[in-house]
């Protein structure tokens, strides 16, 4: 569920282009402001992302079977990135209503080929990190494993509900050239929580979280050639190791802390505000003479977020939304040896949106529109590389829907989302402009069971005509009373 | 005695409730996040300035300085090497570095002479982010004047069977007379691992340690025997065959000058056609082979063949350490005075080779001296 928690932010502040949790909402052009929709109430667990709340949110059995298919290609793209990636995955996500608690259980088994990497032999090497591991090659690399997780709810006071999660990821990665190398990614994070209902109208909630996660290189050629890698630091300067077999290893720790609370001061209005704060610290290692691990470097993340979101409803029919959020994140980096900075980087991110959706009276109708406007302010420092950038752009986001109701028991669905972004936090691009189609249908209100299936279409293209296409498609079929 | 109502009130939850259990959890993991404070210090801030300058005492009684101009300067870290060339006043400057250590050479043809580069360099400058580092390399004119290894051939041909018995060593008379290898001792040092490693002099006592194999020209230092003539190369083999026949990838080497032979070994094979060196030490009844990627290549003119306390360095003639990975991950072992620094060698199995940047040019610093080339180039340059 979290990679990284870099990751995770600047795939937020950007777009989301990786598999969607809920097929409807990603149909209907990615409308989670406004949108009427089970997964988008305001809530500790929807909004707050408080897994002791699953037990007032969820109040049905499901079993929840998604597979999925994503690809992208483009040249708008760094210099260790890849030319194209194509991901296969198939999600089984069950939720059972226990006696005394919910619990929801899933498993994701993901395979993802990505062509023509250049050089780089971390799976992500644009993390916040300087400390690269690159070979002298182009090459495919395959990447598979499977993800378990749980989560479990209940209540042991009256009102006072508490949570728990744990996910355990695996995945192997195999270069198909010299220097042949082989990953492993091992991904262990849980968290606990809490959540208090005072009222119908007023929750409130805290979350601890805990993270561990590995990523382990090996290059060892299959050939008698020795294995020769270079250990970048920063963007410029890189070491040569060479051996027949070359390890290295990233080792990151994070602890996140969450609050949120939702609360309903008036009739039809529902707010939620939430704050979030994490902390990680990432080692970059390798084995060196006698000692078993030799730290090269390390890497510090601190996070900090606030949010807030409303609902209001002035007629039955008519939802209006509106959304905030404010993110800080600072991040720096050593050489541990020499104690010495080489990077230092605070990401800010600022946005606000708003939008409605509307259920037409006289039409099976429900449309639906959102507008975002947010600034990043990126402030890096690449010391060792003489580099310094400031970026202060804006950005906005465009989003629309419609939902045709055919019968009962048929959806038809269509989206669009364009968006311009004056800084591209996650390539680097300016003026990064973002059009986005999608489409989808549902089969409801079959006794057994549900299906909505959605597919998706990205382009996007920087100021200088680089450009990214993403396809992705997905079918999640819901079968109740398992 | 406890009947079952006891047993069922005997539970966990009933000692320690649950929510207890949760509360002390949480503690835990708000205390368990801790930040850390950044480093004060920054890197990518070092300065080096250096003034080259030509001591023409050499050449005139009365000791002057010359600035000298637009000559090459190899810059080279644990990084990577770069070059610049110094400005009208013998200057360079770099600023922006990395820390590392840093190692400086510079070259520049002769104005007058073109068979002498005048040739300088300093080792070991330790340069730290923030810090100027000031100072002065003295150029000396070297002629290229006398018998070097010109090339090291040992890494193997691209092979999946372990193959590597192909490598060879080729020297090079750059000098404008005929020198003689009568009585000349190559040798491999790979020992004196306990100490201050192979090829370092050891007791301090002019002599450099760590033997482990000793091959032999025919003849006795001075006698004049076995001539190489003024630019020649000479081709010493491990086995002076057409290896090709057993690797495609390997090298036709039946036409070298001179094959190592073992003539304490049954098995080493010996090309009729070829003159031997042959072993010096009967307990050794391998053939002349070196490590792929490290080792120490020593080639002295004999007249020390004493080898167990050592080779004096005053009969080295030439010496080369090759390693496959830079200081500070590997040590430089061989003395200073016949090499200051070591080639950074192919990888293993690769086909590749070390050959002089110009033929026979030795400045005593193989790290700019020697480059890597795809393909062995056995008897040319």
């Amino acid at each position: 569920m979290k990679k990284n928690y870099l990751i995770i932010t600047l795939f937020i502040i950007s777009f989301n282009l990786t598999f969607s949790q809920n097929e409807r909402i990603s149909a209907l052009g990615n409308t989670t402001i406004a949108l009427r929709d089970f997964d988008l109430d305001l809530n500790l667990y929807d909004f707050g992302k408080n897994v002791a709340f699953l037990f007032e949110d969820q109040k049905f059995d499901v079993l929840k079977i998604r597979p999925g298919i994503s690809s992208t290609k483009g040249d708008y793209r760094r210099f260790f990135d890849y030319e194209s990636s194509s991901i296969y995955s198939l999600n089984f996500d069950g939720i059972k209503i226990l006696k005394d608690g919910v619990f929801r259980g899933y498993v994701v088994y993901e395979v993802e080929l990505r062509k023509n990497v250049n050089r780089s032999l971390k799976r992500y090497p644009y993390t916040g990190i300087p400390f690269f591991i690159a070979d002298t090659t182009v090459g495919n690399f395959l990447y598979n494993g499977p993800k378990v997780g749980f989560q479990y709810s209940f209540e042991f006071m009256k009102n006072l509900l508490m949570g728990i999660e744990l996910n355990y990821q695996i995945v192997n990665g195999l270069k198909d050239v010299y220097s042949r190398a082989k990953s492993l990614y091992r991904n262990i994070d849980g968290n606990l929580s809490l959540a208090y209902k005072l009222s119908d109208a007023f929750s409130i909630g805290g979350k601890i979280s805990q993270l561990d996660n590995k990523e382990s290189i090996e290059a060892k050629s299959e050939d008698l050639f020795d294995a020769e890698i270079f250990n970048y630091r920063g963007d410029t300067y890189s070491f040569r190791r060479r051996s027949q077999s070359i390890d290295q290893t990233y080792r990151e720790k994070a602890t996140a802390y969450s609050i949120q609370t939702t609360f309903t001061p008036i009739n039809d209005l529902n707010i939620g505000l939430k704050s979030d704060y994490s902390l990680s610290n990432l080692k970059t290692q390798y084995p060196y003479g006698m000692l078993k691990e030799y730290e090269e470097g390390h890497s510090v993340f601190e996070n900090l977020s606030f949010a807030i979101k409303a609902h209001y409803l002035p007629f039955n029919n008519l939802q209006i939304g509106f959304e905030s959020e404010y993110e800080d994140n600072n991040s720096w980096s050593r050489i541990s040896e020499l104690a010495l900075m080489i990077w230092k980087w605070n990401l800010k991110n600022f946005k606000i949106g708003s939008g409605y959706s509307y259920r037409f009276k006289n039409l099976p109708l429900i449309s639906v529109s959102e507008f975002v406007i947010g600034k990043i302010i990126s402030d890096s420092s690449k010391y060792i590389d003489n580099k310094y950038v400031s970026h202060n752009r804006t950005y906005y986001l465009i989003k629309t829907g419609l939902e045709l109701e055919i019968s009962k028991q048929i959806f038809l669905r269509g989206g669009y989302q364009r968006g311009k972004f004056g800084f591209d936090p996650v390539r680097g691009g300016k003026n990064v402009e973002l059009n986005k189609i999608s489409g989808g249908v549902g089969l409801y209100s079959f006794k057994s069971f549900e299906l909505d299936f959605v597919i998706e279409y990205t382009f996007q293209k920087n100021e200088i005509g680089n450009s990214n296409k993403y396809i992705n498609s997905q079918m999640n079929l819901r079968l109740f009373n398992y | 005695m406890m009947n079952m109502s006891d047993f069922q009130s005997f539970r966990l939850e009933n000692i320690f409730p649950m929510s207890f259990l949760f509360v002390i959890i949480f503690i835990i993991l708000i205390f368990s996040g801790c930040a850390e404070n950044p480093p004060v210090m920054v890197d990518g801030q070092g300065q080096l300035e250096i003034v080259v300058l030509w001591d023409t005492s050499y050449v005139d009684s009365i000791k002057t300085y010359i600035p000298v101009e637009n000559a090459r300067a190899i810059v080279a870290s644990r990084y990577s090497a770069k070059i610049c060339y110094t400005d009208m006043d013998g200057r360079i400057c770099l600023t922006n570095l990395p820390t590392s250590k840093y190692g400086i050479t510079i070259r520049k043809q002769h104005p007058v002479d073109p068979d002498i580069i005048l040739v300088g360099a300093k080792q070991d400058i330790d340069i730290i982010s923030g810090k100027i580092v000031v100072d002065t390399i003295y150029v000396k004119p070297i002629s290229s004047a006398g018998i070097s290894i010109n090339e090291i051939y040992c890494s193997g041909p691209v092979n999946n069977f372990f193959f590597f018995f192909d490598q060879f060593i080729e020297l090079y008379n750059s000098s404008d007379e005929i020198k003689y290898l009568d009585g000349m001792m190559v040798m491999r040092f790979s020992s004196n691992t306990a100490g201050k490693g192979p090829g370092a002099d050891e007791e301090d006592d002019g002599d450099i340690d760590g033997v482990t194999y000793a091959f032999k020209f025919p003849g006795k230092p001075g006698e004049k025997n076995y001539p190489i003539y003024p630019k020649q190369f000479v081709v010493l083999a491990s086995d002076a065959v057409d290896h090709r026949f057993v690797c495609a990838t390997s090298y036709d080497l039946s036409s070298a000058n001179w094959e190592f032979y073992n003539q304490y070994s049954p098995e080493d094979i010996d090309n009729p056609n070829v003159p031997n060196l042959i072993n010096m030490r009967p307990d050794k009844t391998a053939d002349f082979l070196i490590a792929l990627t490290s080792d120490v290549v020593i080639l002295s003119d004999g007249r020390d063949s004493i080898w167990q306390d050592g080779i004096d360095i005053l009969t080295v003639v030439d010496g080369v350490e090759y390693q496959s990975n830079p200081h500070p991950q590997y040590k430089k072992t061989l003395d200073s005075r016949i090499d200051r620094s070591y080639v950074l060698s192919p990888p293993r199995y690769s086909g590749k080779s070390m050959q002089r940047r110009e033929p026979g040019l030795d400045t005593n610093d193989s790290l700019s001296d020697f480059e890597i080339k795809d393909k062995a180039t056995p008897g040319y340059q």
